[in-house]
């Protein structure tokens, strides 16, 4: 009985990827601007979520205000995903996209 | 209304009025708080519940569904607070209102007066067009319903200012 050797390779390389998917800090979180949550709101959610500094959070925060977004973040797909289903359940406008 | 501390506890101290104000918003999200997303009117749905994020990082229809069920649990979570909260608020002490709330837990109560802005606005399409009119000014240019939803959005806004102050005062003072 013969056993076929060719097919062993594919689902290591097949894993290999996802593996590589899973660390590649491709997705970018983004917060949009909304008329209701209030600017200090916002800040306390960026340094409670993404542990911004007040600094750093206020930055985002009035780019949210005056550019209308801000990227937060750009992690892995884990990552991003955590935060932006933190942020939303915040009450924040987000998305994530894949860069 | 007056903030304080109390026992390592935030304290917020209120008239029957005002004690009455904050027991129809508790009660209100707590209800709302037990709907499912799908089973929430569409105006609603978008303010907490939103499938924006989801259809942009392309998940699956059901893993939009366990998302936006994950949403719900991290709202309904809150669900054996809000009873404590509005029991307390429903209790008199020498003719005034107290709420404890521990300060670890202060976090939700900014969370939860945050929702109902969100669900308020929504439900009565108000947008940076009326936020931006002063309440008092509202008369004539909002029917009384869309006053009453900016007023409530408003007053709301003043406690989650005050409550970040005591639990989050490093947030609160951004501009200075």
């Amino acid at each position: 009985m013969s056993v076929s050797t060719e097919t062993v390779p594919r689902p290591i390389e097949i894993t290999e990827g996802k593996v590589q998917a899973a660390f590649e800090k491709n997705w970018t979180v983004i917060v949009w601007n909304d008329p209701v949550n209030l600017m200090t709101y916002v800040v306390f959610v960026f340094m409670k979520v993404l542990a911004f500094t007040r600094e750093k959070a206020t930055e985002h925060m009035l780019q949210v205000h005056g550019l209308g977004k801000s990227l937060v973040a750009t992690e892995t797909r884990e990552k991003a995903e955590l935060y932006h289903q933190q942020l939303q359940a915040h009450g924040l406008t987000v998305t994530m996209e894949q860069t | 209304m007056r903030f304080a501390r109390k026992d390592g506890r935030l304290a917020l101290t209120c008239n029957l009025p005002h004690s009455r104000f904050l027991r129809r918003i508790l009660n209100s999200i707590a209800d709302n708080y037990q709907i499912k997303p799908a089973q929430m009117d569409p105006k609603s749905a978008v303010a907490w519940y939103s499938r924006r994020g989801c259809e942009t990082a392309k998940l699956s229809e059901d893993d939009t569904r366990e998302w936006l069920d994950a949403l719900h649990g991290f709202r309904s979570a809150r669900l054996g607070l809000l009873q404590e909260w509005i029991a307390q608020l429903a209790a008199p002490k020498a003719g005034e209102y107290e709420l404890l709330v521990k300060s670890e837990e202060a976090h939700h109560l900014v969370g939860v007066f945050n929702d109902h802005r969100l669900l308020v606005a929504a439900r009565n399409d108000i947008g940076q067009a009326e936020m931006d009119v002063h309440p008092l000014a509202a008369t004539g240019q909002l029917s009384p319903a869309r006053q009453a939803a900016l007023f409530e959005i408003h007053l709301l806004a003043q406690i989650i200012e005050e409550l970040l102050r005591w639990i989050a005062p490093e947030a609160a003072q951004w501009m200075e």
